[in-house]
């Protein structure tokens, strides 16, 4: 049997259609309701709760912590003060993305590290000499993601003290419902929101909590389903679906750069050596190869292929995350990884690696897709990400 | 006599031998096969050992069948049915266990139970596994050029395997050649920390060795775990329906329908030359069968040795030959069950029983296993791998019965004052005491026991010294030394006659590599 | 003229040094020792009695080192035994200098074997020659990226091809193998079997029925002449030394001993100097390492400046030393061959070597150890002798115990090994002092005890030394190099790395320019 999470006593009985999925090698919820319109609903209006316990969490303690973190990330850990947190990819020694997450400092010489992968043995490797420890914390901390305009709202209800004045990518011990938690003003929606790190004993407690306060406000609880169409909205990377680990990937050719995939304000080119810091350095000076873009798909070319056939424009219910190619002039200059319909933007979009030159905003270029059963092309346009930013996320 | 002339006779109905004779039939050459027994296959060969009992009564799994050889005779239309192995279980000795599964998450799951950091090396130590069988993958599917020879094809050949090196990148050229030179133990050091799991790895690195896997040179042999991986005709490894005899019965048929003709029990005695070349077979009764071209699908040794007269050849070649290593080193015990064996360490019938059960609980018992060998006896407490077939082939047993099959090591070929009959039960109660002391109910339900030491696998297939590859897979026996240095062409000093058992490039397993490269030499020699 | 640091005074330090300095550099060597020489070092053990413990024999003086760095030092070519194991009632089986005398005296063992002799010898020798070749020059690339590297493939093919067929094969085929198997398809003596095989194995934690061997054998057969199978250059460690140090000195070389390095300072990707023990702190263009490479890289340099990729590597080399040396004070010498020039080996056959092995296994000291003894070494005082033991196996990583309480027992069990191969011998002992390879770690800074700075075995050779992709001294620090024998082409000679470690560090001034 696969691993479930510490919140599952709470979040099995709701998943109405029996829609699991894996995760980490967890079972989770695909979404709760039988479609996900209502859970992606809240996370735009009100407040979504996620269960996010699979993300890989380690724990680093001592006095070299930070310089392991340091020589590990891309960017400048020592900026990084006690209570802050920084989102940043790491690196192999060519420069190519191993995995993405965030840092948290917790203390001065404790930090907390989430990871899509496990991680034990490149930290440890990364550790050879220093004087810290490392400790996989993933089984003993549950995770939840309150993502919403509302979710700040909720939040001041049941926290103690309140998070009102934390601010973004900040990160502050606090009690709920009676239980030790962490929370960081960190999501992967592109929202207001908020991430609480419980220790897994205390985690039903947590979950009961936020859910019977929610209730007033409109909290629903939110698979992944509608966690990955958000995400689709705030341009945000996902590994192993829009690129591959270093570690894992088979070929050069499937792996990326931090450059590549558009986190260029992730790379600090200015500190101290790290891993990948000599083939990055050379990289910004000569430019990146490929880029990771926003996709707009024009909807008159998109509804004419249909209207061809005598159909209305058939549009993915779920985002989608098969390889998809994209054109300019005949010829494939990239390929999306990732895609969606925005109910919010009401447009359909996606997220592609285009190679140069053919990133600039508002190239006019074309995505495959596939209309009764015949390969066409629609007209799109490349976008700066993300395609959504509201003003709420940092307020 | 028209009916007694062939274009060409394969010597020996093994899977090469069969596979070979597959591959000319193809090629429209009216061909023989002469197998000395009453069925086919050699080492790959189903017996019904004990009344409703069937049995892969020697070579019992398979992973690394060339899958062009499964298309090229379209093996499957021929019987070839593969049913996936899902599992390896080592017992531990304080009474746990270490599984791998078919699912990587409950793999990675499993192996986080015992260290955190291994269960990450995993996931890159296949990665670079992959590799390494991509590597060696066109160096399987290639006849052997001959580095001292200026030859044109020779010279290309270089090139192109020169050329497939710089074209790995240094990393992979380098974690390759650590591979071919290291030892297992030091190889999987590198990666893991978790001593069962270091155990059952390199295990499969001394399987058909008789080499410590602290020795180097063990490591290479881990490759051919993943090598099945990589080619996706199946999983990692697989059991065949009706055992591994329908393998050799596939291909058979297959030679069949392209024409070819097969006799059983037709055991040859000499192969017949006249000035230089081959001219067809005597068997042991005296019958003589005629055609230019013999193929002899048995071990070196006999190939050079006992089929032709030595006299005929040179004499390095012979000098070469007659180093050739054999040494067989392992056995089988072949078990007829009441009830499936109750593991301690997972008890009940369970996924174990649908895949392998591992006797290697740490490298110190390994070698330990080895010293009993290396001195000249049986491993008082041996390696062994563990299949239940009757679990995934209801067939091979009566209904609620079972068959277990226990391949093992080490068996020294050469035991101090030779294997006895007494000292082959000695050699089973070994077996069986071994394996009671992780499922107590074994021995209660045993109801037939065969028991193989390396001496009986020489006696009934025919394999020098029992060696299961026909002659070790060490490194300098391998490639353009496999089996001598400038006769690893498939071809011999004797015009028209050729090699293609697995004594050739590139040997070991049910693999047919060897019969194919040789027919396609023959072939293109034609 | 910039300056350059030169960590540790053996033999390699020094000849990188003096090769360093004829380009006209500033050189200094740090040496922690209170004088240079590294593993060819005296240690007066007992009162009276000195030894160098490590250094029966200091390997073969590559003719291109000697020439390019300007010595010259007298080799006394080997005479009479060079090596002989002691049988039953008092006979020896003994190896000699040139390989017709070897023969003659097999002869009383096996005439078979005494017929095969030059034949064998010859073989060997063929393949050392295409070894001594590969180690006269940066280890060859097989990956080669540009015309110039694959200019040095060629070559190296053509060197193969040049051998001719059949020895071609045979250094193919044979390098691989395990000694066991070698010898198996020469000779059927099992005395003569062991002392051979006792060559192939010295150092290594593998037994002679492990693969590998074989090349390990002939390894330690390079540059020596033809027929001398056990390894007897016939040059004195001292006046190796001697000469290295006066003509370090001639050059311009400053040699500061009693000087530690701590770290070795690094910015910027780029060697700044080093720190030394006592807290200064020395500036330098390059650094010059000649410790073994774990030691260079992963305690003096801060492994932040490093890849994890990289480190690993590192760690990954395999030092594993398992031999003990047992200095012994003895007041006259036993009954030895006429003429024994070299060693006496404690090796009546292979098996006892194979079971002596076994035990490292088991992180174990083997009960009946293989001990070559080498007597006639360092000085005694008048009437007095000295001997050293080399011990054979006794692992640096104990499964049980520690060196401090094992020491003695293993000394003790040397002798009375070699006592009843050759009896009287303990009577002679009026001393002993052992070194275990945790002794030998902290006396001559050799991680594991390992003389050898990592293992001789097939993957940790060539382009694989110290590890794959590094292995042409110059380190992924800009400025700091290996010279160690733990770099191509390793232990078993003088200055072979230290030369070739000086030559990268011009060529990388030239490329940098």
């Amino acid at each position: 049997m696969l691993k479930t999470t510490p919140f599952h006593p709470r979040t099995a009985p709701l998943i109405l259609g029996q829609s699991w999925r894996r995760w980490s090698g967890f079972s989770v919820a695909s979404s709760y309701d039988l479609l996900p319109d209502r859970e992606y609903a809240a996370v735009r209006n009100s407040a979504a709760l996620f269960d996010i316990s699979p993300l890989c969490k380690y724990r680093l303690r001592g006095r070299d912590a930070g310089r392991l973190l340091d020589r590990m990330v891309t960017r400048d850990l020592s900026k990084c003060r006690v209570g802050q947190v920084m989102y940043t990819p790491w690196c192999d020694s060519h420069g190519k993305v191993i995995d993405d997450g965030t840092v948290s400092r917790l203390s001065d010489t404790e930090y907390r590290l989430t990871a899509a992968e496990p991680s034990t043995r490149w930290l440890q490797m990364n550790g050879f000499g220093l004087d810290a420890t490392i400790e996989d914390v993933s089984d003993d901390l549950g995770a939840l993601a309150i993502q919403g305009p509302l979710a700040r709202t909720i939040l001041n209800q049941v926290a103690d003290p309140t998070v009102e004045g934390l601010k973004f990518f900040r990160v502050m011990p606090a009690r709920i419902g009676g239980v030790a938690v962490e929370i960081s003003r960190t999501g992967y929606t592109g929202d207001l929101g908020y991430e609480i790190w419980v220790p897994a004993d205390g985690a039903v407690k947590v979950w009961d909590t936020l859910m019977s306060v929610g209730a007033n406000y409109g909290i629903l609880p939110a698979g992944i389903w509608a966690l990955d169409i958000a995400r689709i909205e705030a341009g945000l990377v996902m590994a192993d679906v829009d690129y591959h680990s270093a570690h894992r990937a088979l070929i050069a050719d499937q792996t990326s750069t931090p450059f590549e995939l558009s986190l260029d304000w992730t790379v600090s080119l200015d500190k101290a050596r790290y891993n990948g810091k000599q083939a990055l350095v050379r990289e910004h000076a000569s430019g990146p190869a490929w880029r990771f873009v926003g996709i707009e798909v024009d909807w008159e070319s998109f509804e004419a292929l249909y209207a061809a056939h005598h159909l209305p424009p058939s549009l993915p219910t779920v985002a989608w995350r098969t390889s998809t190619p994209i054109y300019r002039d005949g010829r494939q200059i990239g390929y999306a990884s990732s895609g969606c319909w925005s109910p919010l933007l009401k447009k359909y979009l996606a997220l592609a690696h285009i190679r140069a030159p053919h990133f600039a905003s508002d190239t006019r270029v074309e995505m495959e897709v596939t209309v009764e059963h015949q390969r066409r092309r629609a007209a799109a346009t490349v976008r700066k990400l993300p395609f959504f930013d509201p003003a709420r996320k940092k307020a | 006599m028209a009916t007694n002339s062939y274009d060409a006779i394969v010597i020996g109905g093994g899977h090469n031998g069969l596979v070979t004779a597959a591959y000319l039939a193809r090629a429209g050459k009216k061909t023989l096969v002469l197998e000395r027994r009453h069925l086919l296959g050699g080492a790959a060969v189903s017996e019904e050992i004990f009344p409703g009992f069937t049995f892969s009564v020697f070579s019992y799994v398979v992973s690394l069948l060339r899958p062009e050889i499964v298309r090229d005779l379209e093996l499957p239309r021929h019987g070839l049915q593969i049913l996936p192995l899902e599992s390896t279980v080592t017992p531990l000795p304080n009474g746990d266990y270490l599984a791998g599964w078919g699912d990587s998450d409950l793999t990675r799951r499993e192996v986080s139970r015992h260290s955190l950091r291994d269960a990450d090396a995993m996931v890159e130590f296949g990665r670079l596994m992959h590799h390494m069988a991509m590597a060696v993958r066109p160096i399987l599917g290639m006849i052997p050029p001959d580095p001292t020879s200026l030859a044109p094809s020779d010279l290309a050949g270089m090139l192109k395997l020169g050329g497939h090196m710089r074209s790995l990148g240094s990393e992979n050229f380098h974690a390759l050649y650590k591979l071919m030179t290291m030892s297992a133990a030091d190889y999987l050091d590198e990666w893991y920390e978790f001593d069962a799991l270091k155990a059952t790895k390199s295990a499969s690195g001394i399987i058909g060795t008789f080499l410590s896997p602290r020795s180097p040179g063990s490591a290479y042999v881990l490759l051919h775990h993943y090598m099945g991986e990589i080619d996706g005709a199946f999983r990692a490894w697989g059991f065949a329906k009706g055992g591994t005899g329908s393998i050799s019965n596939a291909i058979g048929n297959a030679a069949r329908a392209l024409g070819a003709t097969i006799r059983t029990e037709a055991p040859v005695a000499k192969v017949l030359t006249r000035g230089g070349r081959a001219t067809g077979v005597v068997l042991d009764s005296g019958e003589e069968i005629m055609a230019p071209l013999v193929v002899s699908g048995l071990d070196p040794r006999r190939t050079f040795l006992e089929l032709v007269d030595p006299r005929q050849l040179p004499d390095d070649l012979v000098t070469a030959v007659r180093r050739f290593k054999f040494r067989g080193s392992s056995g089988k015990v072949n078990l007829a069950l009441s009830e499936l064996p109750n593991f301690t360490c997972l008890p009940g019938v369970g996924p174990l029983h649908r895949g392998a059960v591992s006797i290697s609980p740490s490298m110190d018992y390994l070698e330990r296993a080895y010293d009993d060998a290396k001195y000249g006896e049986f491993s008082k407490r041996p390696y062994m791998d563990i299949v239940f077939p009757s679990m995934l082939d209801p067939d091979m047993a009566p209904p609620g019965k079972h068959v277990m099959s226990v391949f093992v090591q080490y068996a020294p070929y050469h035991l101090n004052g030779g294997w006895t009959d007494a000292k082959r039960e000695a050699f089973g109660d070994a077996v069986v005491d071994t394996i009671a002391e992780h499922a107590p109910n074994l021995k209660s339900a045993i109801l037939h026991r065969q028991v193989l030491t390396p001496l009986d696998i020489e006696r009934v297939t025919g394999l020098s010294e029992g060696n299961i590859f026909a002659g070790e897979l060490a490194l300098q026996q391998l490639f353009f030394l496999r089996p001598a240095a400038a006769w690893a062409k498939y071809r011999t000093p004797i015009h028209g006659y050729y090699q293609c058992g697995a004594g050739t490039h590139p040997g070991g397993g049910i693999m047919g590599a060897s019969g194919r490269l040789a027919a396609l030499k023959i072939l293109a020699d034609q | 003229m910039s300056n350059v640091i030169v960590i540790g005074g053996g033999t390699n330090g020094l000849v990188a040094a003096i090769g360093l300095a004829r380009a006209a550099n500033k050189v200094v060597v740090l040496e922690a020792a209170s004088e240079v020489g590294g593993a060819l070092r005296q240690i007066e053990f007992l009162p009276g009695f000195k030894a160098a413990p490590v250094a029966g024999d200091v390997g073969w003086l590559p003719p291109d080192v000697a020439r390019g760095i300007g010595i010259s030092v007298p080799a006394r070519p080997a005479a009479g035994t060079v090596a002989a194991v002691p049988l039953d009632g008092g006979r020896w089986l003994e190896l000699k200098a040139g390989a017709e005398a070897t023969a003659a005296s097999l002869r009383q063992w096996s005439s078979k074997d005494a017929d095969q002799w030059p034949a064998f010898a010859g073989r060997i020798h063929g393949i050392a020659g295409f070894l001594a070749s590969l180690y006269g020059a940066p280890a060859p690339r097989i990956d080669a990226s540009s015309i110039a590297e694959f200019l040095d493939l060629a070559k190296l093919g053509r060197q193969l091809k040049g051998l001719g067929k059949t020895e071609m094969i045979e250094v193919l085929r044979t390098i691989p193998m395990s000694v066991a198997e070698l010898l198996d398809e020469w000779f059927e003596s099992e005395p003569l079997n062991g002392l051979i095989a006792s060559q192939a194995i010295t150092d290594l934690g593998q037994g002679p029925m492990s693969g590998g061997t074989a090349f390990s054998l002939i390894h330690a057969h390079v540059g020596l002449p033809a027929g001398m199978i056990r390894g007897m250059s016939g040059l004195a460690a001292a006046e190796v030394v001697a000469a290295l140090a006066a003509r370090a000195r001639e050059v311009g070389v400053e040699i500061r001993t009693g000087t530690r390095v701590r770290r070795i300072l690094v910015e910027d990707d780029r060697v700044k100097g080093v720190e030394t023990a006592d807290g200064a702190m020395i500036p330098a263009g390059e650094v010059v390492s000649s410790l073994d490479p774990y030691r260079s890289l992963l305690e003096l340099v801060d492994p932040i400046n490093l890849d994890p990729e990289f480190i690993q590597a590192v760690r990954n080399v395999r030092f594993r030393g398992v031999v003990t040396k047992v200095m012994v004070a003895l007041d006259g010498l036993p009954a030895l061959p006429a003429g024994l020039g070299g060693v006496v080996a404690i090796a009546p056959s292979m098996r006892y070597l194979e079971k002596a092995s076994d035990a490292v296994k088991y992180g174990r000291c083997s009960d009946d150890p293989y001990v070559e003894v080498r007597f006639g070494t360092g000085s005694a005082p008048a009437g007095k002798q000295v001997a050293v033991l080399h011990v054979q196996y006794t692992p640096y990583r104990l499964r049980e115990g520690n060196w401090d309480a094992l020491r003695d027992q293993v000394a003790d069990r040397a002798i009375a090994t070699v006592n009843a191969h050759l009896p009287g011998f303990a009577d002679r002992v009026v001393g002993r002092v052992a070194l275990s390879p945790a002794d030998l770690e902290r006396e001559f800074g050799w991680r594991e005890g390992s003389a050898t700075h990592g293992e001789m075995m097939l993957d940790q050779i060539l382009f694989m030394r110290p590890v794959a992709g590094w292995a042409r001294h110059a380190m992924p620090v800009g400025g700091l190099f290996l010279a160690g024998s733990g770099t191509h082409p390793g232990p078993g000679m003088v200055g072979g790395s230290g030369w070739l470690a000086a030559q990268a560090v011009l060529a990388a001034r030239k490329q940098k320019r």
